[in-house]
């Protein structure tokens, strides 16, 4: 894997809000939080290099590329979950929560039966990543996790609360493109995330098939949210569950008024299927 | 004599809206557009990768390059799921209508055709702050920061 060194755009304004834009690798991926700031160049990069801490110490503990991490050995059945940073445990049992609440689709345990939470730990410690810079006084910003997306309460640009997204293909690939873009302005939603096989392949097993293959009934999953890690791992659980996860995300709507998902599925013919609530979502 | 074309079914409404100038959803889509701009009339039979089973390809008489003005509706396309016809209205090179005609679908697919339609139009030049897709890597985070598609700042 080539380097990424970190980088921090400060530009500030005649009044105003200056704006910043910082991008840092973890976890195989990019982050990037960008918005306004009313504090200085140097108090805004402290506090962005600051908010990466939980996002270094997650991909130290919880990394399956990483031979000595925790998860790596419990993987390896070298340590138990008692031996592991208290964290690991209480990632288990959300987990679990998130097993019940999918109904059985969103799992941490993998077709060799070990304990993968990649699933829910990047979007986990992108939460902690966004309130260390609301800590800090930056609440006029938004952020992009490796592809998932959260707006902070305080967004201020209407540009910050539309989030496009991709065509089912690689962004680094010349084809690549917006699918659709949603604005969430005036909406109770804060967070999309995107589940596919366009950059990484096919790395999401259902858990509800023969030696949990692969899923690829969708290419692609979009799920929004109130909440980040609420829309990730609803995008796993969807992707793994196929043309149903619609009607799941329904099902789901109607019995859960205060936390609702919106679903958009895309299938390798490139039809779209999407959740009726959907539809107002689109960007005008 | 009409052109015969061979034109992925399933993929010819989208040709239609691609042709106008929308975002086409995936790579193997864009065939399908250049062959529906150049076509008069035309039906085929055909089997394509994406299997469907017969071909048809949109009457684009008026709207043949960017920049036009003018109209293009395909006719009722049979494929896989069911039917669509979807006609497209181009003025100045931007699409100002895309209605969404008869259609029939199985399967509780019918529910596509009218979302497929109206993402094309609204992704247009829609200013944007942040991408959502499949988590990237570091590389191609690095390579698509070259493009228009990911900036920073």
């Amino acid at each position: 894997m080539s380097e990424f060194e970190t980088q921090f755009h400060f530009a500030p304004a005649e009044s105003g809000a200056a704006r910043f834009a910082f991008a840092e690798a973890a976890m195989g991926t990019v982050f990037v939080f960008q918005g306004g700031t009313t504090l200085t160049e140097e108090q805004t990069q402290q506090a962005c290099l600051a908010a990466m801490r939980p996002i270094h110490e997650a991909d130290q503990t919880f990394s399956l590329y990483k031979p000595e991490s925790p998860l790596s050995r419990l993987a390896r059945g070298e340590i138990s979950v008692a031996q592991c940073p208290e964290v690991v445990s209480k990632i288990w049992d959300e987990c679990e929560d998130w097993e019940r609440t999918t109904d059985g689709w969103f799992s941490a345990f993998t077709p060799q039966h070990t304990f993968d939470p990649s699933g829910l730990v990047k979007t986990w410690a992108a939460h902690s990543a966004a309130d260390a810079l609301l800590a800090a006084g930056i609440t006029d910003f938004s952020m992009n996790a490796g592809g998932d997306i959260w707006v902070a309460d305080g967004a201020s640009r209407p540009s910050d609360w539309r989030i496009a997204i991709s065509k089912p293909v690689s962004i680094a690939g010349a084809d690549s493109g917006v699918l659709t873009a949603v604005d969430l302005a005036g909406t109770e939603y804060r967070a999309v995330c995107t589940s596919g096989s366009a950059e990484r392949g096919q790395h999401i097993w259902d858990p509800k098939a023969p030696e949990r293959a692969s899923a690829t009934e969708l290419v692609q999953v979009s799920v929004i949210a109130k909440d980040l890690v609420t829309a990730d791992v609803w995008a796993t659980a969807a992707f793994a569950h196929g043309s149903r996860c619609i009607k799941q995300a329904e099902d789901h709507n109607a019995a859960n008024t205060e936390n609702k998902i919106q679903v958009m599925a895309v299938f390798p013919d490139g039809n779209i299927w999407a959740t009726s609530g959907f539809e107002t979502l689109v960007a005008r | 004599m009409p052109r015969k074309t061979r034109v992925a079914l399933a993929n010819s409404a989208i040709a239609v809206v691609a042709l106008a100038g929308a975002v086409g959803l995936t790579n193997h889509f864009a065939p399908s557009a250049t062959a529906a701009t150049t076509a008069t009339s035309s039906t085929a039979a055909a089997t394509t990768s994406n299997n469907v089973t017969a071909a048809t390809v949109a009457k684009a008489t008026t709207v043949k390059a960017a920049g036009k003005t003018g109209s293009a509706t395909s006719v009722v396309v049979p494929y896989r799921f069911g039917q669509v016809q979807v006609s497209v209205t181009k003025t100045k090179g931007k699409i100002t209508a895309i209605s969404y005609g008869s259609s029939s679908a199985t399967n509780g697919r019918e529910a596509a055709f009218p979302y497929l339609v109206k993402y094309a139009i609204s992704a247009q030049g829609t200013n944007f702050s942040n991408l959502s897709g499949a988590t990237f890597t570091t590389d191609a985070f690095k390579q698509a920061l070259s493009s228009a598609l990911t900036k920073l700042g």
